[in-house]
């Protein structure tokens, strides 16, 4: 797999070579980056370090060969005539897509509830029958003379009351975003017309949106707003994260299965017995040392107690 | 628009360019295997539970009487700290003839949730002290915190004044709440009771990339673009690979310990007001009087500057001083720059105090 990946690349690249300076009627790219997708994360001749590095670098090569390309494919378009305003909305829109998949991959919702709003719809049959409401609907059928149905029913109104506050935190913590972007565009637009010489790479506009950016994105974060809005997506995500764990739990034990709450109360009680045998072990330590004391107090008075003796 | 010229041709030369950079990166790395770290000699002298200690012999006629514990955070590995053979800080230390000792806390694993900073501190360093000060034949140790373990360091030598000659403090947080301190800024909402509820353990993952988000573009976007050029020179991606497995390497946080460094450090910033609790004993930085050098990055996102500065007006010691370089968090000690400047002034220090 691994040399036939390497052909591929050597392949684009010739091809890439030979277009250099031509105009748009080339022939398009060879359809490699599906393959490059597909295979290179289980490449298996490459440690896992580096094949997940070969990944992001695919990854990485990917969105910048892409972005490159729209932008020639633009400007071969419309000839000298392209709006300089046109390629920043180019750019712009490519970073605003990482920024955004970066929030959202960072505050994603706990795998359950991730996977639930990934593969169902709300207007979706299936949502009523999938593991996780199937797992709450069997809950909430679980006899009322267990004694557990009022509990669980008040359990699941906390679990969509969290749902929602997620949501909404999320849309504030997003809001900053917007903000960042907003500041970050201005200063990158600000810079830009300022470089003397004109920029003339990707490589060089994209350290200057770095720079704009972390500048914007510093002076946000700094901001109480931000920070109210920060400890909130954050504690949100951990709420419904136990809240779905304390589900589990009920539903283990129901079954008289040992969960994570029982097992949790093993390690501390571990915990407490492993700080007793510790100082028991100190109280001895200091107990043999004055035991060894004595002793040797007894042997250097033995001696002159003999004298003593003899002496009388 | 003034100020750009973007031309088709060179922009197809620069994908070009990237992607012939990317070709390199993997003929590089398929002729790398797995990479080492932590390679200057030692030898495992003590081990309380998983935290263990290590011993580096001093590589000169005329080593130190006194030996120098390094007290590692709890987050991320002891072994950024001798990361490879001429970017160490442990071994240009013994080529100094310092006698280094090294706490290593290990990977708490469930088990240890319920570990705290009495256990840390009060259990772990002070075993590991004496366990250095008998192995070296000395009754006083040197004291080395780096970060968080500095945090510690400080907590430790105020309890224990008597079996400390002299502290060494390097990118360590001491005033939590300055106007710069953006980890802390953004650790005063999260609820740390919710965290340990939730995860037991704090995974090393999230903070890791907690870490990753105070500058998001700086550490994503414009390290992943500039990674082809650096993988495709093998030097360069031996480095690179070096600091990956290390950044990628952080532990689990022992649940307890992690919010009682959160509330009382972070959130209340009780270090400074000297009302820190280790256990039942209460942590007064008055108490310490020994000789201090503080070593800090000048340009440190994590610690800032101005919370390690914090430090000089805190303690009673008569003899404070401070070595500031020109570096990051990590640029401190593993730097060209940081190297050229740390172990020799960390050694020239002690000399004088030995």
């Amino acid at each position: 797999m691994a040399d036939d990946l390497l052909k591929m690349m050597q392949q684009w690249i010739a091809h890439l070579e030979n277009s250099t300076g031509t105009t748009s009627d080339n022939a398009p790219y060879p359809p490699w980056w599906p393959f490059l997708q597909e295979n290179t994360p289980t490449d298996t001749q490459l440690p896992p370090q580096h094949a997940e590095l070969l990944a992001l670098l695919t990854q990485q090569s990917l969105e910048f060969a892409r972005f490159g390309e729209q932008l020639i494919a633009q400007m071969e378009q419309n000839g000298s005539h392209t709006e300089a305003s046109a390629l920043m909305n180019q750019f712009q829109s490519h970073l605003r897509q990482l920024t955004q998949e970066w929030v959202l991959k960072r505050w994603q919702l706990p795998e359950q509830l991730g996977a639930l709003f990934r593969t169902h719809s709300f207007q979706d049959d299936l949502l009523l029958d999938n593991p996780f409401i199937h797992g709450l609907k069997s809950l909430l059928n679980t006899p009322s003379q267990l004694g557990l149905q009022h509990s669980l029913q008040r359990q699941l109104k906390d679990g969509v009351d969290m749902l929602i506050e997620y949501e909404q935190a999320l849309r504030d913590y997003s809001a900053h975003y917007a903000e960042i972007n907003s500041g970050a565009t201005s200063a990158f637009l600000k810079q830009i017309e300022l470089s003397n010489p004109p920029v003339s790479s990707l490589g060089q506009l994209h350290d200057l949106w770095v720079d704009a950016y972390e500048s914007s994105y510093g002076e946000q974060i700094a901001t109480d707003e931000y920070r109210n809005a920060h400890g909130r997506i954050s504690n949100a995500v951990m709420a419904l994260r136990l809240f779905l764990q304390n589900l589990r739990n009920t539903q283990l034990q129901q079954f008289g299965i040992p969960n994570a709450s029982q097992l949790d109360l093993i390690y501390q009680r571990l915990n407490e017995q492993r700080r007793e045998i510790k100082q028991l072990r100190r109280d001895l330590s200091a107990l043999n040392a004055l035991r060894e004391e004595v002793a040797q107090l007894k042997t250097a008075r033995a001696p002159r107690q003999t004298r003593r003796k003899g002496g009388a | 628009m003034k100020g750009l010229k973007l031309e088709p041709t060179q922009i197809r030369e620069e994908v070009a360019r990237f992607n012939e950079h990317l070709q390199q990166s993997y003929e590089t790395l398929k002729t790398i295997g797995d990479v080492e770290v932590g390679v200057t000699p030692r030898t495992e002298i003590f081990r309380n539970d998983k935290t263990r200690l290590f011993y580096y012999a001093p590589q000169s006629e005329q080593p130190l009487k006194t030996p120098l514990l390094i007290c590692y955070a709890l987050v991320n590995r002891p072994y950024i700290a001798d990361l490879q053979p001429d970017r160490s800080l442990i071994a240009s230390l013994t080529r100094e003839g310092v006698p280094v000792y090294l706490i290593d806390w290990g990977y708490p694993d469930e088990g240890d949730r319920y570990l705290d900073l009495d256990d840390y501190i009060e259990d772990y360093i002070d075993s590991c002290v004496s366990a250095c000060s008998q192995h070296a034949g000395s009754e006083h140790v040197n004291l080395l915190g780096i970060c968080q373990g500095g945090t510690f360091s400080l907590c430790y030598t105020a309890l224990h004044p008597e079996r400390i000659r002299n502290l060494i403090t390097m990118v360590t947080p001491v005033d939590f709440h300055t106007q710069d301190f953006t980890l802390s800024h953004l650790a005063m909402k999260v609820d740390a009771d919710l965290a340990v509820r939730t995860y037991g353990n704090i995974p090393g993952e999230l903070l890791n990339d907690t870490y990753n988000s105070l500058m998001p573009m700086r550490l994503g976007v414009q390290k992943n673009l500039g990674l082809a050029a650096q993988l495709s020179d093998r030097d360069k991606a031996l480095n690179f690979l070096r600091m990956e497995q290390w950044i990628n390497d952080g532990p689990d946080q022992a649940g307890e310990a992690f919010r009682n460094f959160i509330q009382q450090f972070f959130q209340r910033n009780l270090l400074l007001k000297g009302d820190v609790m280790i256990g039942e004993k209460r942590v007064d930085l008055k108490a310490i009087n020994q000789p201090i050098l503080n070593i800090i990055g000048a340009h440190d996102h994590l610690v800032p500057p101005s919370s390690s500065r914090a430090l000089a007006k805190a303690t009673t010691s008569p003899d404070y001083r401070e070595l500031c370089v020109q570096a990051g968090h990590i640029g401190v000690f593993v730097s060209s720059k940081g190297l050229k400047q740390v172990p020799s002034g960390i050694a020239n220090w002690l000399k004088a105090r030995d």
